[in-house]
């Protein structure tokens, strides 16, 4: 008590008037120094990207679509809808082409945007194992791009031209995560090979105004061994974790909610810990429980969908200034 | 109480105000961050990806087609007084063009009167003329209708505020779907996980225990 009547008394004498700046200004440091943006040492990690030049890569997705109607309104009956559901049963797609990213636009705070766009596309289908493989025709997807903003980790900002290029009778599907997985978050620092490091973000993918695909990925990357082509220099992470999905579509056309649930693993290997993207393949495995609605809201139908994928990238060849991501120009 | 404690809790109170301060100076600090944070990225319209003019929109929408078809108002306006004389109207004008990804025009037609054909040639030649943005979508269909008023020097064009673009809808995009799925096929999907006639759904749900029985078997079990 002794100790609180002197404290009370100096402040009320003299200090006051600096005390009362440093009650106000102490709270607002503090605020300062939590904040994301200030928060732990600078990052190390980070991808550059060539200014004024294209960056190419080759890409390859292949899955497997397993599409189950496991809830059908009774007036479906009246459709001959077997036929439909055995197609859709087993589908297996391959696509490979080249994918072209550019470094269009520094936003005032440092992020960048990308134009990534996929061209030279080559694609086929197969149904079930025994299946004959058939070529696809993917000429209206080639040249299609996505416009990405991301920050110095990767982490998407922004993204937008979705709406050309997925959906049903368009032929994204077969491109599977190849946009997200072009750019990957990555962990603030290099993971040491003892101990592995734990990231969470989230991805937002706006396809229409009446439909954000919202995804929550849970990665632990591992220190990993540079494939001995890459050279010295190189940095390696295998990553492995679990991404949730909740989207609901309220396009007053498509009422449908989606939760979605996956594994994914893959590795990434950087030219250096500031460099550029050497290749990123990947593995995952969705189920995708998707809810239709009627007129009255009342779930009418529902899908589930199983859905593999392996894909990968790999840089062919790109010459330009480096622009670090979360640098400005 | 005496003299000292009165100060003291004067004191108290004063230092209770100040430290309130603090912290309703650090709470309004919060709030406003967190608005901040709230409008996103994309705060200011010029920081839209899909901002007109900016390097990272690739895809054509009506304002920047609006933009041109507006900036070509006088040409249109300079084939209307040349062609459109002496009382004569050519009825509903409307030209209709597609947009490449390159941003030139092609398979331009003019509607307009049987009688004013030069008018209608004028009109294509001035659509052939346009120059559109690069873009990475389809080729995009456009109707546009020239609005006009007719007097005695020939004809005045408005600007018509709007123009017309066929756009195609995103289908089932929750779904991943094939791309060879035939369009029927599709319908067929649509119709029956979305159609509005309502009725009680029937359920078959898979289990592990119904191995080497394929989807399609328990669907056609239904009642």
């Amino acid at each position: 008590m002794a100790v609180r009547l002197v404290h009370q008394d100096r402040s009320s004498v003299g200090l006051g008037g600096p005390r009362w700046i440093l009650r106000l200004l102490i709270p607002l440091i503090l605020g300062a120094l939590i904040s994301p943006a200030s928060a732990g040492p600078r990052r190390s990690l980070q991808y550059l990207f060539p200014m004024d030049q294209l960056e190419s890569f080759s890409f390859e997705v292949e899955s497997v679509a397993e599409t189950q109607l496991v809830r059908k309104p009774a007036d479906a009956a009246r459709f001959d809808l077997a036929p439909v559901e055995a197609r859709l049963l087993d589908v297996r797609t391959r696509s490979q082409g080249r994918l072209d990213r550019s470094l269009a636009r520094v936003f005032r705070d440092g992020s960048l945007g990308l134009i990534v766009r996929v061209v030279d596309l080559q694609g086929s289908v197969q149904r079930g194992d025994e299946g004959a493989r058939e070529p696809l025709e993917l000429g209206g997807l080639n040249g299609k791009s996505v416009a990405l903003r991301v920050h110095a980790s990767g982490e998407l900002l922004d993204s937008h031209g979705w709406s050309h290029i997925l959906g049903a009778q368009r032929p994204g599907s077969v491109l599977g995560d190849l946009f997200l997985q072009s750019i990957l978050r990555l962990p603030r620092h290099p993971p040491k090979s003892s101990s592995p490091m734990s990231v969470t973000f989230r991805t937002r993918v706006p396809v229409d105004g009446s439909l954000q695909r919202d995804r929550t990925w849970t990665l632990t990357y591992r220190r990993a061994e540079a494939p001995s082509a890459c050279g010295k220099g190189c940095l390696a992470m295998a990553y492995e974790g679990e991404v949730l999905e909740r989207s609901a579509d309220t396009h007053p056309a498509r009422p449908m909610e989606l939760r979605g649930k996956a594994s994914v693993s893959g590795l990434i290997v950087l030219r250096s810990r500031r460099s550029r993207l050497v290749s990123h393949s990947w593995t995952s495995q969705w189920t995708h429980e998707v809810k239709t609605k009627g007129s009255e809201g009342r779930v009418r139908g529902e899908v589930v969908q199983v859905l593999r994928e392996e894909g990968s990238i790999r840089a062919l060849a790109s010459e330009g200034t480096d622009r670090s991501s979360g640098a400005r120009p | 109480m005496s003299q000292g404690q009165r100060s003291v809790g004067l004191g108290s109170a004063v230092s209770t105000r100040h430290c309130c301060a603090g912290f309703v100076a650090f709470a309004l600090l919060c709030t406003w961050a967190s608005l901040v944070a709230a409008a996103g990225p994309a705060g200011s319209p010029s920081d839209h990806l899909d901002a007109p003019g900016s390097p990272t929109d690739r895809y054509l929408d009506t304002s920047e087609l609006l933009a041109v078809l507006h900036a070509a108002n006088a040409r249109f306006y300079q084939c209307f007084r040349t062609h459109v004389r002496g009382g004569g109207e050519p009825g509903d004008v409307v030209v209709t063009f597609t947009v490449d990804t390159a941003g030139k025009t092609g398979e331009a037609e003019v509607e307009v009167s049987p009688g004013f054909r030069p008018l209608g040639a004028c009109l294509q030649g001035v659509v052939d003329d346009l120059e559109f943005g690069e873009h990475d979508g389809d080729p995009m269909p456009v109707s546009y209708p020239l609005v006009y008023q007719v007097d005695r020097k020939g004809a005045r064009v408005v600007p018509y505020p709007t123009v017309f673009v066929r756009s195609r809808t995103v289908r089932l995009p929750l779904l991943t779907l094939p791309p060879d799925l035939g369009l029927g096929e599709l319908r067929m999907l649509e119709q029956v996980l979305l159609a509005g006639g309502e009725s009680p759904a029937t359920e078959s749900a898979p289990s592990a225990g119904e191995a080497g029985e394929s989807p399609s078997q328990q669907l056609s079990e239904q009642p």
